[in-house]
């Protein structure tokens, strides 16, 4: 199994299970919509809740509750710099020592938003349209999570790719590719994004306990097989034969 | 003077890039030319206040009243193709002040990236200014510095945007910034105990357990180890 793990330090997790986040951005506006229900971790002493909203430049902090309430809803207009490109947030629950030093109880896993209005609390992956990106996809891995940017010049992602699972299932296996050497061979703590990648991939063959001493071949031929795994399981060349069928 | 504000266009953005990239001993008064260049830009703001802008502070102020937020053109401020443009046009001025050479491509050409965006010299600058807008003397320790010069504080503090969104910029300023001289301390841009470096790797460090955001500088100050005493 693997051992590297953001939350080592005795706090508690919110899970997706424990709040819903929204991001509208349709009037321009971006808008902040949260609701929560951390009950199910008990925590007892009086607590702030926060949420901490950052982009690749700025952070901003929103107080979701005072009082610190088990269950709640929060509606917050965001500034905006937060109008376009991936958006970022982290609910923290803070309480205080004996001695009123602030201490995070429990922290959310990192969501991110999208251009597009696609979050990581649906899915792993989010898509980034860019309109001037010089070639049809990358990967990006500077926030922690996994961003795929796909070319939207011309509207070719919002009109063409968007619908397109042909696109999706020739792709699908180059990004594991990617990300499980990505994973290979990182060496700092993992961001809470690229943890829930790895959680998916360890069970697929992903052995990060040993790759410290492996050279990079043996590091590629690992990716290569995580990938291939990946695809067998979700039975991707079937996926592909039946839409190239339909479209026939 | 600058009389203007201009955004680049694609063609614009591309060519500075070019040029930028090709570390030509000429770049400073080239990049000025395509900054005034009409084909190339587009003007959003004209005005006879636009002052020469040679720090941080001053940068900050002279933009402030024009992209700032609820004003007419604060998406500007989020905008690779204004900051592209202002760097094309302040870089002769920069460098001839710092008496330094182009350097790092990142500091003047906008690249997307929570890795690098903190990098480019005129965005940095003006969105620590923005971020302390109510009180720009709490983030002197980085405004103070010359337009053109990034310097060890600027890098260790914008280089995680958890500390910079926060106290930890106005932690930085309480121990390196020095009121009396309006200069960062000797010794603040070194690497050695106490430096912004040890700052920077502290804050990262407890924030795994305690959230120094919703604490204030003095007790911050408090909670730094000894190595901090010397800039108190």
């Amino acid at each position: 199994m693997a051992t590297r793990s953001l939350n080592d330090t005795g706090r508690s997790r919110i899970t997706h299970e424990m709040f819903d986040a929204s991001l509208s951005r349709e009037t321009g506006e971006p808008v902040l919509k949260i609701s929560w229900d951390i009950t199910p971790l008990s925590i007892r002493s009086k607590k702030k809740l926060v949420v901490d909203v950052s982009n690749d430049r700025v952070e901003q902090r929103v107080e979701l509750s005072e009082v610190g309430a088990d269950v709640g809803e929060i509606i917050y207009p965001l500034s905006a710099e937060f109008a376009v490109g991936v958006t970022r947030i982290r609910i923290v629950a803070v309480t205080e020592d004996a001695s009123g030093i602030p201490i995070i109880r429990a922290e959310s896993v990192t969501t991110s938003f999208s251009t597009s209005g696609e979050s990581t609390s649906k899915s792993i992956l989010v898509v980034e349209p860019v309109a001037d990106l010089a070639v049809i996809w990358e990967l990006d891995f500077d926030s922690g999570d996994v961003i795929l940017k796909v070319s939207n010049k011309d509207n070719l992602w919002s009109e063409q790719l968007r619908q397109s699972q042909i696109f999706k299932s020739t792709i699908i296996g180059h990004i594991v590719y990617a990300v499980a050497l990505h994973l290979l061979a990182t060496r700092d703590e993992l961001a809470a994004g690229l943890v829930n990648w790895q959680n998916l991939l360890v069970p697929l063959g992903l052995n990060i306990d040993d790759s410290d001493e492996a050279d990079v071949e043996d590091l590629m031929d690992q990716a290569r097989d995580v990938s291939h795994a990946f695809q067998e399981d979700r039975k991707l060349l079937s996926h592909l034969i039946s839409n190239l069928e339909e479209i026939e | 003077m600058l009389l203007d504000l201009r955004v680049f266009n694609e063609s614009g953005n591309a060519k500075f890039s070019e040029l930028v990239a090709s570390k030509h001993p000429d770049t400073p008064s080239r990049a000025k030319k395509l900054s005034l260049d009409d084909s190339l830009t587009t003007a959003f703001i004209s005005s006879n206040d636009l002052l020469l802008p040679t720090t941080k502070l001053e940068l900050g102020q002279m933009l402030w009243p024009h992209i700032g937020p609820d004003t007419l053109h604060e998406d500007k401020a989020a905008d690779p193709s204004f900051w592209n443009w202002l760097a094309a046009r302040l870089m002769s001025e920069c460098l001839e002040k710092s008496k330094s050479s182009v350097g790092n491509q990142k500091r003047w050409v906008y690249t997307a990236g929570s890795r690098n965006a903190y990098r480019h010299l005129m965005s940095s600058a003006y969105l620590i200014y923005s971020n302390h807008s109510d009180d720009p003397s709490a983030a002197m320790a980085i405004l103070c510095s010359p337009l053109g010069v990034f310097g060890e504080v600027t890098e260790q503090i914008l280089a995680s945007r958890s500390i910079a969104g926060s106290v930890g910029t106005e932690l930085a300023t309480s121990l390196y910034y020095d009121p009396e001289t309006k200069k960062n301390k000797a010794g603040s841009g070194g690497k050695d105990a106490g430096s912004p470096r040890r700052l920077a790797a502290f804050l990262n460090q407890i924030k795994l357990t305690v959230d120094y955001k919703s604490m204030t500088v003095p007790e911050l100050l408090d909670l730094l180890p000894e190595e901090f005493e010397r800039f108190k």
